[in-house]
């Protein structure tokens, strides 16, 4: 029976989640059985409105705001399996970013705990949730999050001569640690290397200061087509300071481009998947790596991770399951009924 | 033979002095079920005699070509099986429950990551000294480590290996086995590895009552190493920066005047006045919070600098004024 699966997103976690759910309308006939649809909430909204689904998925992130939402969303729909799916939370980010943990822990068990499965967006993830106690292990799925990768598999063989492009693509922030990079760039100093960074943020005016006019150091806005900027870089970084799962590496080795990251939080599953991890991700750390990368002998080296390999299949088959079993028992109590 | 539960991390460069000693306080720990994994770190002294003539079956030594501290360390975290790892440097001395108290503590908490406990001090002879270490023991902080680093010394650790292994990375130049300290760095390495923990994961650094390491002060040196000790402390600190961008502008001021405090009460121990003098107004410079924080040791850090500057020739400064380490 096709289900009808609701997404609500706020707007914060809009363009992201779009992009995530797209896999679910490009995907070939057959591969997704239920109707997933896409509810936009304004941001601090305390009472949820009434949804009619079979299936409600927050992607809204955790935070003290949000739990009167949280709260009146399961007390407004009792009968309704709800999903929530952690877009924002890592073990890094936990160690970094959270002054009072105890507080932290509260809030994510009270959140949690309204909702009946908590989507983890990749295996480190996952582990780290279950570690800590803030789901129970029957109400944690791991679903390593997707895109549609078909327009990055297009440009896997488009190739450009010259120097060689190291490409950093995301929000300018302070989680994707791109100063780092830009640091290490200008004191590596390879003539026959160009850095690209694609995307903004609030970080913009740090890495443009930092990146101090260096003629091999360019900026490109966001783009609405993320393959086209792939295509323009021969290997992709990622100097993450946090990160739940790490989209862009997957991104890279479907455009068949090697991928170079820090090794921690949802990377690690990357690196598993064939991504270079960085020793330490410090200025140091890259600067030895960024220094061996003069030519693109030296970027074929470091070889092509296989993430991207059914990404997409299992996304969907993991998505196409948890709806199952939802709504299956639900059917079945309200048959006996 | 099934694994051991802790593994005891021995470093060992040159220790025919005081090796022994702290080898027979490892094998009369009230908790047994251990192996010791010394890693003789190209000793050139007595040292691998000693070694070879201690008897406890549970003893394994491993010999490398010199590599440091770290390295040493590094080596045997490689080799060491058990489910947590205790640390001890060849010329500390352990009280005999340190491991059963720490065993204790981290089969009661799975949520801490390390363990430690104060120590008390102990001069080259082995003769107690007046001071302890006496850290804070819990809600340890990031910011409580980068600045006071409650752990101490390299003997007062006992860590969970499942939690210490997120900070283990391979540098390009390596091609045997992970790191976990940083081999780069000759000094300053365990707040290094302390500080890569806490901002890397979200285990717990959690002491526990009582001083169960008992800490040796080397007296001499030169004031010439303090020198480099601050280089490698300011190196720790850019990683620190490189990782933890917000958190090390707010408190790598304070964090440095600390660590300035600290060198400056190591010279006034080598009785080097005008270098404490310099470390201790360097450090009050660098931030006044210490000085808010803890008034009296800074104080009477600073009035001690004062002294000895001026009266060095006729005041001989005991060891009374050893100091917690920062």
């Amino acid at each position: 029976m096709i289900q009808s699966v609701v997404h609500i997103v706020d707007d914060a976690s809009w363009g992201g989640v779009n992009r995530l759910l797209a896999c679910f309308e490009k995907a070939p006939e057959g591969f997704v059985h239920d109707h997933h649809k896409i509810m936009r909430i304004d941001r601090g909204l305390k009472m949820s409105p009434l949804i009619e689904a079979d299936v409600i998925v927050s992607h809204m992130s955790v935070c003290w705001k949000n739990i009167p939402f949280f709260t009146s969303l399961r007390a407004t729909h009792p009968e309704t399996p709800l999903v929530h799916v952690e877009h924002s939370y890592s073990e890094r980010f936990a160690a970094l970013k959270v002054g009072n943990r105890a507080r932290f822990e509260d809030l994510m068990r009270l959140a949690y705990a309204l909702f009946d499965k908590v989507v983890a967006v990749s295996r480190p993830q996952a582990a780290w949730i279950q570690r800590r106690g803030y789901a129970d292990s029957d109400q944690l799925v791991s679903i390593s999050s997707c895109v549609s990768l078909a327009a990055f598999e297009a440009v896997a063989y488009q190739r450009q001569d010259g120097p060689v492009t190291i490409g950093a693509i995301g929000r300018f922030h302070e989680q994707k640690g791109f100063d780092i990079l830009v640091e290490a760039f200008v004191l590596a100093a390879r003539a026959n290397a160009r850095l690209l960074l694609v995307g903004d943020g609030p970080d913009r005016d740090l890495l443009v200061s930092k990146a101090k006019g260096h003629p091999q150091i360019s900026f490109m806005p966001y783009t609405a087509n993320p393959a086209m900027a792939l295509a323009m870089c021969d290997v992709i970084a990622m100097p993450s300071r946090w990160e739940p799962y790490g989209l862009v590496a997957l991104e890279a080795m479907a455009a068949k481009r090697p991928v170079i990251c820090s090794n921690f939080d949802g990377l690690k599953q990357h690196v598993s998947n064939g991504a270079v991890p960085i020793a330490e991700n410090t200025v140091a750390g890259w600067y030895e790596q960024i220094a061996k990368l003069g030519t693109h002998e030296a970027v074929d080296r470091l070889g092509l991770g296989t993430g991207h390999v059914s990404a997409e299949w299992n996304f969907l088959h993991a998505w196409n399951k948890l709806v199952h079993e939802l709504t299956y028992f639900k059917a079945s109590t309200q048959k006996a009924a | 033979m099934s694994n051991p539960t802790i593994s005891v991390v021995v470093p060992a460069y040159n220790v025919a002095a005081t090796i022994h000693e702290t080898l027979i306080s490892i094998s009369n720990q009230t908790f047994t079920d251990i192996e010791i994994i010394v890693v003789d770190d190209g000793a050139t002294d007595a040292t691998p005699d000693i070694l070879t003539n201690y008897a406890d079956p549970r003893l394994r030594v491993i010999r490398q070509a010199n590599r440091g501290l770290a390295g040493a360390r590094n080596t045997g975290i490689f080799h060491a099986q058990g489910k947590y790892i205790a640390f001890c440097d060849s010329d500390d001395v352990w009280e005999a429950e340190k491991l059963e108290r720490h065993f204790n503590h981290l089969e009661g908490d799975d949520n801490v990551g390390i363990s430690f406990a104060g120590s008390s001090m102990i001069d080259e002879h082995g003769q107690r000294l007046k001071v302890s270490q006496l850290p804070k023991l819990k809600n340890i902080t990031a910011a409580d480590v980068f600045k006071r680093n409650p752990i101490g010394n390299g003997s007062a650790a006992v860590v969970r290996r499942e939690a210490f292994d997120c900070i283990a990375y391979r540098p390009a130049s390596e091609t045997e086995r992970d790191w976990w300290f940083d081999e780069t760095m000759r000094q300053s390495e365990d707040i290094d590895a302390w500080m890569r923990f806490i901002l890397a994961s979200d285990w717990k650094i959690e002491g526990i009552e009582g001083l169960l390491t008992r800490y040796r002060i080397q007296s001499g040196g030169l004031s010439a190493n303090l020198s480099k000790q601050y280089q490698t402390w300011k190196h720790m600190c850019s990683k620190v920066c490189d990782t933890a961008p917000a958190f090390a502008g707010r408190h790598a001021p304070v964090a440095e005047a600390y660590q300035l405090r600290f060198l400056a009460r190591r010279a006034f121990m080598m009785r080097d006045g005008a270098t404490a003098l310099r470390l201790v107004t360097a450090s009050l410079a660098t931030s006044l919070i210490p000085l808010i924080e803890e008034p009296v040791k800074t104080l009477v850090t600073f009035f001690a600098a004062i002294a000895l500057r001026v009266f060095g020739h006729v005041f001989n400064p005991t060891t009374k004024l050893t100091t917690a380490r920062a």
